[in-house]
């Protein structure tokens, strides 16, 4: 869990001060989708290999949906109220 | 890219399924775990070679940070709830909410430290949000105000959903959005396996 958060400073750090070099960066955006597409693969691999979990997709479906709504719904009015309350001049319609 | 990570994830499903032997897919998964971390330090590189970002925030004053803080305690609020209804332990409930958005990494992390189960909600739920907010984004600006419009998006405020927002408010906006998106893209690798690890 750790390791996740060290890689994550060790790249801003070497973003910030630069130390990547431009001809390399520029295929930064390739790698991640790399990197993301196997993790994906990966992953769908771990669903397809447990019969359960293919089961389960539907469940698994709604309550993702729920998350997704009331995760949204919050944020909105939280935004709305703050913004509102602070920051007037800038929410203007 | 949308298309790709749709076809990456069925064909694993299919090749898990029908093609790959077992060891294999335990295989892939120690693959996968040295992946995600050569993937988050990529993503480290992308957000620490942003230095528009600590100019535009000091042009805008740190008053725009309350925008971020709010999506944080809006997210995790849903999450607590949600939580609740499913009957779940509240650090993974915590952990999902706090995706943002960003539907494959913290789909892909959730994965790797909690099992395939909660990386598939954690995927799905990231998923219909950027659904919701592409939805959402101008009947908000239109509705509540322009500010408002940034928080269905969390994450991804700053990529995929930036071009809807900025077309629904104004350049302001467009850059308070940017910089939301930045701030909170380097906040997910942080905060879900913190949370994920709170009661463990």
């Amino acid at each position: 869990m750790w390791t996740i958060i060290v890689s994550l400073i060790i790249g801003m750090l070497l973003g910030l001060k630069k130390a990547v070099p431009d001809r390399v960066i520029k295929y930064n955006s390739r790698f991640q989708q790399a990197g993301i597409i196997l993790l994906l693969f990966s992953m769908g691999a771990s669903i397809g290999a447990n019969k359960e979990m293919l089961l389960d997709l539907k469940t698994m479906g709604i309550k993702a949906l729920t998350f997704a709504m009331f995760t949204t719904l919050f944020s909105i009015l939280l935004v709305y109220i703050i913004s509102r309350r602070f920051m007037e001049e800038d929410s203007r319609k | 890219m949308t298309y790709t990570i749709l076809i990456a994830l069925i064909a694993g499903i299919l090749s898990g399924k029908f093609i790959l032997p077992r060891e294999m897919v335990s295989n892939l998964d120690s693959i996968s775990s040295f992946a995600l971390n050569l993937l988050i330090l990529s993503v480290g590189i992308d957000l620490g070679s942003n230095r528009e970002i600590f100019y535009n925030l000091k042009k805008m004053g740190l008053r725009v940070l309350l925008i971020p803080l709010s999506i944080i305690a809006g997210s995790l609020i849903g999450g607590v709830i949600s939580g609740l209804i499913y009957n779940m332990p509240l650090n993974l409930g915590l952990a999902i909410s706090s995706g943002f958005g960003w539907y494959s990494l913290s789909g892909v992390m959730l994965k790797n430290i909690a099992g395939p189960k909660a990386g598939t909600i954690a995927f799905l739920t990231n998923v219909f949000r950027e659904l919701i907010a592409v939805i959402a984004i101008p009947i908000i600006a239109d509705k509540l105000n322009h500010l408002s419009a940034i928080a269905p998006a969390g994450a991804t405020s700053m990529d995929s959903t930036l071009p809807i927002i900025s077309e629904a408010t104004d350049k302001e906006t467009a850059v308070i959005s940017f910089i939301n998106g930045a701030l909170l893209s380097a906040l997910v690798p942080v905060l879900v396996p913190l949370i994920y690890g709170l009661n463990k």
